[in-house]
């Protein structure tokens, strides 16, 4: 006997069905999740259709499917036989630690109790441990915050890594984030090793000025003159940064002839270990926050795209560049219908939030209420109320 | 620069290929046919000198198709021997190709990129890369400047130099002997390939105890992996295994017995460098180190390679 959440989940595959799209499927492994928490891995499917029937049939929790082309999904991991791999970007507003993002999520200490709301603490005030859970919220400044990612990502992607826009997809993860894709091209048959390089160079991360630096006869020089890549990026930032980046007003001539005009300057030690810092500073500032560990995960399983997502029941919604820079995941994405209302009790604190035009809450923990039936699920999904038999 | 000269220091580029392909010559060929007894003499030198490390570089000029079998049936021998010779001749041919290269005018070694490994190469005295290109062999190539991070890249290309050039090459070569495919040899050749297997078991014979895996970190049980493997390490991972084995209590004679698999062995300086680091009681680098190095195969969860231990 499906439940009422299976219900619901039925009814959006039933209508929106056709909306789903993977390429490539019978070359694929795909893996489902179902309401009662049982896994369902190494499935194929021989086209799109059968797919989407799938879905209608037995509408599952969460739904995924491998970022590889494999020669026989169906196979053990090590028997599958690799082709090649879409190039996965993960931008999760949940690694950001941001103020503002996080002011509404939950934190609770395993080993005390002891709770709290807003950035979860590194350890624990009371007993310090380090086994902290959270459950987070999210608002429009995490979407706004991971925006401001992929839109620095897909700027990487196409200027510096010449990926064609047509071949880069954007999807709503469901939750706090957004999935880019690189779907095709000569990038997505590396392998494990070469997408670390890539993500590294993404995110700016172990920059070493020094590396492309010369000392020349006339002092430090930046030879040859960066056209591109991860030193060009922290010059472009610190030049037109110098009072963020709190640059000592003296340095600030020398700077801009060094790294504006190319010309070689003599630098203290002192002097120079400013320059380093701020030139490391400013590339980890203009890289992109993303999950390396994600993209080179080459056996990796992603939520197919336009399928709902079981921790908020909104849709995993493809997006082209533009639609993503004005997406609200609060008016875009719900993919439940507010038909038939439900009764709930809140278990934890629940905030405003608006689901299209209506607004809901706030809420305390204990209340009984009964909540369109798109508001109560997703606080369902999101942990912070129980849904009561009707 | 003679078109023969170049069989000579690449017999694994495409042209060298095409011209076995042209003459029909077959696996039978190269171990029965007397008129390949030289280029049978070439590859058994050519192994030897892979597993003992001796390097000398002395090439046929003369007739230079003599390289090109020879390169051909040893790497097939090799493989028939299995992967820690193979791995040995891979560094070996790489080694040879770096240094035989040095004079190279740019137009060759440009030709050799695009012609037998693919790749795409634009510039003259600044050039340029394909990212792909660039990552599949720097990726094996230990230090800072090989790491994408610190280069200048643009419209999918990275920038290199001609020494650059040379080095990716020399990696390219390492990479295509060791995808050589393990094939059923004729007996003559199968006769050598059990001698250099034999050959190799003598030098190895050294070895003592096996390394304990015990609850090492996820970087140094890869290192140890790769090392027993006989695949070749960079710099960087020879100084993180020394350090790291040194401090958690081997013996140094352990650890040069561990190194014995490098496919570069070479016993003085390894012994060397593990007493010094032994002397100096060097630390193993820190995770952020690691990760920079690209030696960091996954998040472990430690704060520090020692951690626990």
């Amino acid at each position: 006997m499906p439940t009422l959440m299976e219900n619901l989940f039925g009814l959006y595959y039933h209508s929106m069905a056709k909306t789903i799209y993977v390429s490539d499927v019978p070359k694929r492994e795909f893996m489902f999740m179902t309401f009662d928490g049982t896994v369902k891995r190494h499935i194929s499917f021989r086209n799109l259709e059968d797919l989407r029937r799938y879905l209608v049939t037995d509408p599952p929790l969460h739904a995924y499917y491998s970022v590889s082309l494999y020669m026989n999904p169906t196979a053990p991991m090590d028997e599958k036989g690799m082709i090649r791999a879409e190039l996965l970007f993960d931008i999760d507003s949940t690694d950001f630690n941001d103020e503002v993002c996080e002011k509404d999520s939950l934190w609770r200490c395993k080993e005390c109790g002891t709770a709290g709301k807003g950035v979860k603490p590194r350890r624990c005030p009371k007993c310090g441990s380090d086994r902290l859970e959270v459950n987070h919220w999210l608002n429009e400044r995490c979407m706004e915050l991971a925006k401001m990612e992929v839109r620095k990502l897909v700027d990487i992607l196409s200027s510096e890594l010449d990926v064609d826009i047509k071949e880069i997809a954007i999807s709503y993860t469901g939750n706090r984030g957004f999935h880019v894709r690189v779907t095709e091209g000569s990038l997505t048959t590396l392998g494990r090793e070469e997408r670390r390089e890539i993500c590294f160079f993404i995110m700016g991360r172990d920059f070493d000025p020094f590396s492309l630096i010369q000392i020349t006869r006339d002092g430090m020089a930046v030879l040859p003159s960066p056209v591109g890549g991860v030193l060009s990026r922290a010059i472009k930032f610190m030049l037109t940064n110098l009072d963020n980046m709190k640059v000592p007003r003296s340095l600030r001539p020398k700077l801009k002839a060094f790294l504006g005009e190319g010309k070689p300057i003599r630098l203290n030690s002192r002097e120079r270990k400013i320059v380093i810092d701020k030139l490391k500073e400013a590339a980890s500032k203009t890289g992109v926050r993303i999950d390396w560990m994600v993209t080179t995960d080459t056996g990796r399983l992603t939520r197919i795209p336009n399928s709902l997502h079981g921790k908020t029941g909104f849709r995993a919604l493809s997006l082209t560049f533009d639609e993503c820079l004005l997406f609200n995941p609060f008016t875009d994405a719900i993919g439940l219908p507010p038909e038939p209302e439900v009764p709930v009790r809140i278990t934890l604190e629940v905030p405003k939030f608006h689901l299209k035009e209506d607004s809901f809450g706030p809420f305390k923990p204990g209340e009984e209420i009964r909540l369109p039936g798109h508001a109560g699920i997703f606080l369902v999904l999101r942990g912070r109320a129980q849904l009561l038999e009707s | 620069m003679q078109d023969s000269d170049i069989l000579a220091i690449a017999p694994f580029s495409r042209k060298a290929a095409e011209i076995l392909e042209e003459q029909g010559v077959t696996i039978e060929d190269l171990a029965l046919d007397p008129l390949f007894e030289r280029a049978r003499l070439m590859a058994r030198e050519r192994l030897v000198n892979a597993i003992i490390g001796k390097h000398d570089w002395i090439v046929d000029r003369a007739n230079p198709m003599n390289e090109v079998y020879s390169f051909i049936a040893a790497k097939l021998i090799a493989a028939n021997v299995g992967r820690s010779v193979l791995n040995k001749l891979a560094v070996y041919e790489s080694k040879r190709f770096s240094k035989l290269s040095e004079d190279l005018p740019i137009d060759r070694l440009k030709e050799i990129a695009i012609e037998t490994f693919g790749l795409s190469i634009e510039g003259g005295e600044v050039l340029w890369i394909d990212v792909p290109g660039f990552l599949r062999a720097s990726c094996h190539i230990g230090g800072v400047k090989w790491r994408l991070v610190n280069r200048i890249v643009k419209g999918g290309k990275v920038m290199i130099d001609r020494a650059d050039l040379r080095r990716l090459l020399a990696e390219y070569v390492r990479i295509s002997v060791i995808e050589t495919p393990k094939i059923e040899l004729p007996d003559p050749l199968k006769r050598t390939a059990e001698e250099i297997s034999l050959l190799y078991k003598a030098r190895m014979r050294r070895r003592t105890k096996k390394p304990k895996k015990g609850d090492f970190p996820p970087c140094i049980r890869a290192l140890i992996d790769r090392l027993r493997r006989g695949e070749n390490l960079t710099h960087q991972a020879r100084f993180t295994l020394a350090t790291f084995l040194l401090k958690v209590g081997w013996t140094e004679e352990q650890v040069l017995d561990l190194f014995r698999n490098l496919p570069d062995f070479n016993e003085k300086i390894t012994s060397y460098q593990i007493s010094h680091i032994a002397k100096k009681k060097y630390m193993p680098p820190n995770c952020d180190t690691m990760r920079s190095w690209g030696l960091c195969p996954e998040e472990c969860g430690r704060k520090y390679m020692l951690e626990g231990l």
